[in-house]
């Protein structure tokens, strides 16, 4: 059956079966936050998706659902149900809405599930079940005692255990030239660490400052905003380390000698922590002489030269000028001609 | 876990990461060999130097070969990225590197003495990103 229903508007909207996407996030290892934010909504949006309050939803977000929770569309949309009556209200009403109306309330992650995958589709309160006969264990409390004691114990070790795995799993930190001329292109780097040993997902956000652009990205990013470029990389982690690099320029008319903000933040897909932030340098500075000139003395030195590839070299497909980078370094120095917009390389 | 557990703990990793310490090769421990040169032929009109790069290997290498001023090249291989005759300095750059040996020669217009040229490598070492300076004489 078609899931499929456009809207008087014309938006194609499909019913989404919240029960199963609630267990193929689960079943990824992926919170709510992760996949709120690979989608672009709230966790109150997802919650009430997997709740379903709202199953009749836009497809462009079924979409990006499916992408989040690393599946296909046709594994989240219900195929047993016509589409439903109730559409989904616009977001930022249905937010505002929500948030004063207690019966609505975000579920919390870690929030047991509404439907299991092969249950009936009942919305039956608790209090229908029948009640359960009390535990035998319930009247040998030395039994239970000593079964509380080997829970708090093994909750003490798994606690610390985590905690120490997450004293550092995760960090980022860019490599960025502390000045770049207007209108010229320059690498950005950011390298992902992790001391976490089985693969995992995560989302890198870096926001660019309101007049530079970005240029390409290795691997492409995703953009998402665009005033200011906010640029946006779903990835996997399988080492220890994952390297997402972009180039980007400074718009021609950039006023000189003005510092620029870069900011950006990693989501991990299994913690609940909201982003961690990416470190290192982060400004950069307008200026007529060339990026990979770091002490801007109208030359490129060797020691200049050698840093440029090792911080940039190894990124295949990254084409940040290494020719021109390489004359200049040959040649006796340079210097801007800001009528051209070119750098003039002294012989 | 009690303090004295946690100190036992730190005390065994500090002689564990010791052992491992002592048991790391000199020159791992000094920080050379990763890169080194050695003239097979450093007289004469045919000048030849071989590099021999270890593991971790860094991406670039600059090499640079000093000649008597005024010195005429007829050949160079790979080719040089710069030759300023004025100072007798050849420079090549050498791009990404990996471990093995890298043979640079070069055929003069005329001999040269021995003792009469040098050679010197230039990296970035890639756990530190320290700059690398690294004479090498016939």
């Amino acid at each position: 059956m078609d899931s499929t229903k456009p809207l008087a508007g014309g938006v194609p909207m499909v019913n989404i079966d919240g029960a199963r996407i609630r267990r193929i996030r689960e079943e990824k290892g992926l919170t709510q936050l992760y996949v709120a934010t690979v989608v672009g909504v709230t966790t109150d949006t997802i919650s009430r998706w997997e709740n379903r309050r709202y199953p009749n939803i836009k497809k462009e977000n079924a979409v990006k659902l499916a992408e989040a929770l690393e599946t296909q569309v046709a594994d989240i949309i219900d195929h047993g149900q016509p589409a439903a009556p109730v559409e989904e209200p616009p977001a930022q009403i249905s937010e505002a809405v929500l948030k004063e109306e207690p019966a609505l309330q975000p579920t919390a992650p870690e929030a047991p599930p509404v439907l299991e995958p092969d249950a009936p589709r009942t919305t039956a309160p608790p209090a229908s079940h029948p009640p359960r006969p009390r535990p035998r264990i319930a009247r040998q409390p030395v039994l239970r005692s000593a079964l509380l004691l080997l829970a708090v114990a093994g909750l003490a070790l798994f606690w610390w255990q985590n905690a120490n795995d997450g004293e550092n799993q995760v960090a980022a930190l860019r490599t960025l030239p502390a000045h770049a001329t207007p209108g010229v292109p320059f690498p950005v780097v950011i390298e992902v660490t992790t001391s976490a040993s089985s693969p995992f997902s995560l989302i890198l956000k870096e926001t660019l400052p309101p007049d530079c652009m970005p240029a390409q990205g290795k691997p492409q990013f995703v953009f998402q905003e665009s005033d200011p470029q906010v640029l946006k990389w779903i990835g996997k982690i399988t080492g220890e380390h994952g390297v997402y690099s972009y180039l980007a320029k400074l718009r021609p008319d950039a006023k000189m000698a003005s510092v620029r903000q870069f900011t950006g933040g990693v989501t991990v897909r299994s913690d609940d922590n909201p982003s961690i932030p990416v470190s290192g340098t982060d400004t950069l500075e307008a200026s007529p002489f060339h990026w990979a000139d770091s002490n801007s003395d109208g030359r490129i030195d060797d020691e200049e030269l050698l840093s440029v590839y090792e911080t940039y070299g190894g990124i295949e497909g990254l084409h940040f000028g290494k020719k021109q980078i390489e004359e200049i370094w040959a040649a006796k120095g340079y210097r801007w001609n800001p009528e051209t917009r070119s750098y003039e390389i002294l012989q | 876990m009690t303090a004295e557990k946690i100190h036992a703990r730190a005390m065994g990793l500090f002689f564990l990461a010791l052992l491992l310490l002592l048991s790391l090769p000199g020159n791992l421990l000094a920080g050379a060999a990763l890169v080194s040169g050695q003239y097979l032929s450093g007289a004469g009109q045919d000048i030849q130097l071989r590099i021999t790069v270890a593991s971790p290997s860094p991406t670039t290498l600059i090499v640079i070969q000093n000649l008597p001023i005024g010195t005429m090249i007829e050949a160079a291989t790979p080719s040089f990225n710069q030759y300023d005759a004025n100072k007798g300095e050849v420079k090549w750059l050498l791009t990404k590197v990996s471990p093995g040996s890298y043979m640079v020669t070069l055929r003069l217009q005329r001999a040269v003495a021995s003792g009469a040229i040098s050679g010197e490598i230039r990296y970035k070492e890639p756990a530190s990103g320290r700059m690398i300076n690294l004479p090498i004489r016939p």
